[in-house]
């Protein structure tokens, strides 16, 4: 049987490939090189990646809450910012329609797509980490409102978990949540002059407090529609973390590696399955 | 009003370079085949990105105007003018 065997939270501000190499003592490159280090340790056969998409590869005439991608391969990214390189990743359609079917099974109503392209989501932090993993893409709407509650995203998180340890081959799976945890894009509470904002300080260094102590419950407790709304119109992003940590299994404990980013409201954490 | 059409406006300005050139070179004639409110084609035309976010477009779309440079927008104008606005805090 396939299992679990490790989950991370990641970045994916499509301007920080850049940043990380004119800042190379900088967060975002100590962690990435760390998270990169604690996944080549793993050495997972495959990722199972939750992802947002910021309304390029779905759209208000086609808008899914959750979106499988059942392919082969998968290209990207499809909006158009130099930093992040165009790649096509492999897919494991089995394990995906396998994913689908159990999810769906689950009373999960998800939608699935055999022909995708991403943006520049998932594909930031596989570049920064020089990763080119099998990857079934999992795409959750968390940024076009409204979105999932923070409990039903853990829950669905727990029903791909459950996908992948009944699926029966030898797979070492790795799930990756990528995205921020406070952050505003283009909406009001920008700073001046800058795409972004992080507003909800108070909120990250909670987040990180909870995940760090293994307390994955009372983060779905605080994790409001609200309290997210007010911690950025990209704060959502968290939901694909509690999607990862509910497949990572039941009890995913404290973080190997837990450590925020306050300037643009990201965090990195790296779990093991069953530490 | 559902702010779809100006949704739509941003999402092709941003992904299709033909209609990018188009609205930049002659913005009303280019927004003429979208079923637009008037006061949606008011406030792109006057590149009223604070107006556009209080109907309910998406700021992520809209911040595509700013990137294409039409409608008047450039990255420190949308900046300035998105600013204005008060945030939804919906989700």
């Amino acid at each position: 049987m396939a299992r679990v065997i490790g989950g991370c939270s990641v970045p994916h501000n499509p301007f920080l490939p850049v940043k990380v190499k004119e800042d190379p003592e900088g967060v975002d490159a100590r962690c990435f090189a760390a998270v990169a280090e604690a996944i080549g340790e793993l050495e997972p056969d495959l990722v199972v990646a939750f992802s947002p998409d910021h309304l390029n590869t779905i759209f208000f005439d086609n808008l899914p809450t959750i979106l499988v991608g059942i392919v082969d391969e998968f290209s990207g990214p499809n909006d158009d910012y130099p930093p992040v390189e165009p790649r096509t990743l492999v897919s494991d359609p089995d394990l995906a329609r396998h994913v689908f079917h159990h999810a769906l099974r689950s009373d999960f109503d998800l939608s699935r797509s055999e022909s995708l392209q991403v943006d520049h989501s998932v594909l930031v932090p596989l570049q920064i980490m020089d990763l080119s993993p099998v990857v079934v893409p999992i795409i959750l709407n968390v940024l076009a409102p409204p979105v999932m509650n923070a409990t039903r995203a853990h829950a669905f998180g727990r029903a791909v978990g459950e996908a992948i340890r009944s699926y029966d081959r030898d797979l070492a799976v790795l799930v990756l949540a990528d995205g921020g945890v406070i952050q505003e894009v283009a909406g009001p509470r920008i700073r001046p002059g800058r795409p972004d904002g992080a507003p909800g300080q108070d909120w990250l260094a909670r987040v990180v407090e909870l995940l760090g102590d293994g307390d994955v419950g009372t983060l779905l407790a605080e994790a409001t529609p609200r309290r997210i709304a007010e911690a950025g119109n990209a704060a959502g992003e968290l939901l694909t973390v509690l999607a990862m940590l509910g497949a990572l299994g039941p009890a995913p404990g404290a973080p190997r590696l837990i450590e925020p980013e306050p300037e643009t409201g990201h965090m990195f954490a790296f779990w093991e399955a069953g530490r | 009003m559902s702010v779809y059409a100006v949704n739509l406006v941003a999402r092709r300005t941003l992904r299709d370079p033909d209609f990018a050139r188009r609205l930049g070179d002659d913005p009303a004639l280019a927004l003429e085949q979208f079923d637009l409110e008037e006061e949606e084609r008011d406030a792109l035309l006057a590149g009223d990105v604070a107006a556009l976010y209080a109907m309910g477009a998406h700021e992520y779309l809209l911040m595509g105007l700013a990137r294409r440079e039409v409608l008047g927008l450039d990255l420190p104008t949308y900046s300035d003018r998105i600013r204005t606005a008060e945030p939804r805090l919906d989700y």
